[in-house]
C-alpha cells in the first residue's frame, strides 16, 4: 500500500520499483482521503490513484485498528500519554495497518513513525524506509 | 454484476494444482486471477505512460526504492515463516 504522497515523482518511482519487484500497490479509502487532502496538485494525484488497485475496508479492519490503537496507547504508558499517542497515530494509520495485515503486510509511507508505533504494538506489518 | 461467457482452454496440470474450493467455482477463480492481472497491468501502464512523457527513470533513481521493496518483501517472508514456526510449536 502507498500511504502518502506529497511528491508525485517520488510516488511514481516507488510505484515503478514495486512493479519491478512484482508487487501490487493497493489503496484503501483512507489513503485516497489523505493523499487528496495533502497534495499540492490534486489532478496529478487523481491520475495516479485512478490507476492503482482500490480495496475496501472491512468492519473487521475497524475492530483490529481499535485493538492496535489501544495497545499502542498502553505502550506509551497509559493515562494521558496513552491518549496522546492514540490521538497522534490517528484512525487513518490504524486502519491502514489493519488492512495491511490482512493483505500483503507491507506499508509504504512517507512518515513511518505512526506505523512503527503500531508495529511495536503488535501489528504484523513491514514498514520499509521509503525516500519520498 | 453483468458477466460475459468466454470459452477458454486450461492447462490440466494448472487445474489439478488448484484447491478443491477453487476448482468448484472456476469462474470465480478466473475472475480473481484476471482482476489481479488487470491491476498489475494498470500499475505498469501508469509508469510506462509517465516515462513516455517525462523520460525513463534511471537505475540510480529507482535503486533506493527497489532496495526498499525487496527488503520489505524479505522481511515479510521472514515474519510469515516465524509465525508458521510458532504455530507449529503450538506457541501463541
Amino acid at each position: 500500500m502507498i500511504a502518502a504522497e506529497r511528491n508525485i515523482v517520488a510516488a511514481l518511482r516507488n510505484i515503478a520499483a514495486v512493479a519491478r519487484a512484482g508487487q501490487l500497490l493497493v489503496v484503501p479509502p483512507v489513503v485516497i482521503v489523505e493523499a487528496r487532502q495533502r497534495c499540492a496538485n490534486i489532478g496529478a494525484v487523481d491520475v495516479v490513484l485512478a490507476r492503482l488497485r482500490r480495496e475496501a475496508l472491512l468492519p473487521e479492519d475497524g475492530v483490529r485498528a481499535s485493538d492496535l490503537l489501544r495497545a499502542a496507547g498502553q505502550q506509551a504508558g497509559g493515562g494521558r500519554a496513552a491518549s496522546a499517542r492514540i490521538h497522534a497515530i490517528g484512525t487513518a494509520d490504524a486502519l491502514i495497518a489493519a488492512m495491511a495485515e490482512r493483505l500483503s503486510g507491507i506499508v509504504y509511507s512517507a512518515d513511518a513513525r505512526h506505523l512503527s508505533w503500531l508495529k511495536h504494538a503488535g501489528a504484523r506489518i513491514v514498514v520499509p524506509p521509503v525516500p519520498f | 454484476m453483468a458477466t460475459v461467457k468466454r470459452s477458454v482452454t486450461i492447462d490440466p496440470q494448472v487445474l489439478a494444482e488448484l484447491s478443491p474450493e477453487r476448482r468448484a467455482n472456476l469462474s470465480a477463480a478466473v475472475n480473481d486471477a484476471l482482476r489481479l492481472l488487470a491491476a498489475l497491468e494498470a500499475q505498469q501502464s501508469l509508469v510506462a505512460e509517465w516515462e513516455a512523457e517525462h523520460g525513463p527513470f534511471t537505475e540510480e533513481e529507482l535503486a533506493p526504492y527497489i532496495e526498499a521493496a525487496v527488503r520489505a518483501q524479505s522481511e515479510r517472508m521472514m515474519m510469515v515463516a516465524e509465525e508458521a514456526v510458532h504455530r507449529y510449536r503450538g506457541e501463541a
